[in-house]
């Protein structure tokens, strides 16, 4: 099966990444992927998400007041199990950033408010000995939650630098041996990500169930993917 | 006025709505003018005549001035009435 990943989770040197846009839109080309960069900046030629991290929950509504319908996503990244579920109940977010903690709730909760989970394969690829073990127990968690419940999952690579980036065929063939099945594969890296940006770039959100439908202009832009 | 964001504690007889998706797809489509609302059911008055669309499980297209709103019928699955008391988050 012929995938295109579409990875929404790299950080230019404009956030905390170490090489230039440029740098990975040539990396990209050659490993035949599409890449969304996350660094709180609205670039018009690409897809451009943030990443916020709170550490409570006025915080974190605050931080979603700003940049709601700025970006093509938002990714939140939390520690806290009582923040995972505050921010599983709220249907600004778009991708809640691997959780080390996950129960039926907050799968529950992610499925009715059409969130995903994401799994960041930089923390099973920089990761050693026990630290692996756990990651990986919890990738296993979340597959089991999500055939279970079937809430929306995400796979991206979380790269820093052009070397954390991986081609779609490396990605599937992991995820695989992990116990991924291929539609899984195919849904979680192109389905999935293609689905949240061009929700963002056809609507204007205005409140829970309420939205408006942007302009002509905007909606052309979904052909780029 | 009526705008986006008041529009789901807002009167609805009198707007153009068109329904966008809904679990009957033989009321996908369906055009008209609001002529009356109950808790379950919005009332267009369309060129075949009245037709009662439910407001679960359908998303409603709303044409304001010039703007398409796109409503999910359980937000506003509530008495007319009792739409206008309750908080938009």
């Amino acid at each position: 099966m012929k995938i295109r990943f579409i990875d929404l989770h790299v950080h230019s040197k404009n956030s905390s990444g170490e090489n230039q846009i440029e740098d990975y839109l040539r990396v990209a080309d050659m490993l035949k992927i599409k890449l969304g960069f996350c660094d709180g900046i609205k670039y018009s030629e690409y897809i451009s998400g943030i990443e916020i991290k709170p550490k409570n929950i006025r915080e974190l509504n605050e931080m979603l007041k700003k940049c709601l319908n700025e970006f093509d996503f938002i990714l939140v990244d939390v520690k806290e199990p009582r923040l995972i579920r505050k921010c599983s109940e709220n249907y600004k977010i778009d991708i809640i950033s691997f959780p080390h903690y996950i129960d039926y709730y907050i799968a529950r909760s992610c499925r009715d408010n059409n969130i995903a989970i994401e799994i960041k394969l930089r923390d099973l690829i920089t990761a050693t000995g026990s630290k692996r073990i756990k990651v990986l127990s919890n990738i296993k968690e979340i597959l089991r939650l999500k055939r279970k419940y079937e809430f929306d999952l995400i796979i991206t690579s979380g790269a820093k630098s052009i070397y954390e980036l991986r081609s779609s065929t490396d990605i599937s063939s992991m995820l695989k041996i992990i116990g991924f099945e291929e539609d899984e594969i195919k849904e979680a890296m192109e389905i999935v990500p293609k689905k949240i940006v061009e929700y963002h770039r056809k609507y204007y959100i205005i409140s829970r169930g309420v939205r408006i439908l942007r302009n002509n202009q905007c909606q052309n832009k979904k052909l780029y993917l | 006025m009526i705008k986006p964001k008041n529009l789901i504690r807002h009167e609805f007889i009198g707007l153009k709505v068109k329904v966008y998706k809904s679990k009957n797809k033989y009321m996908e489509g369906i055009e008209g003018i609001v002529v009356d609302e109950t808790k379950n059911m919005l009332i267009l008055e369309t060129s075949k005549g009245e037709k009662m669309i439910p407001k679960k499980g359908t998303i409603f297209h709303f044409y304001l001035n010039d703007k398409v709103v796109e409503v999910e019928g359980d937000v506003i699955a509530f008495r007319p009435e009792d739409r206008i008391k309750r908080k938009v988050k």
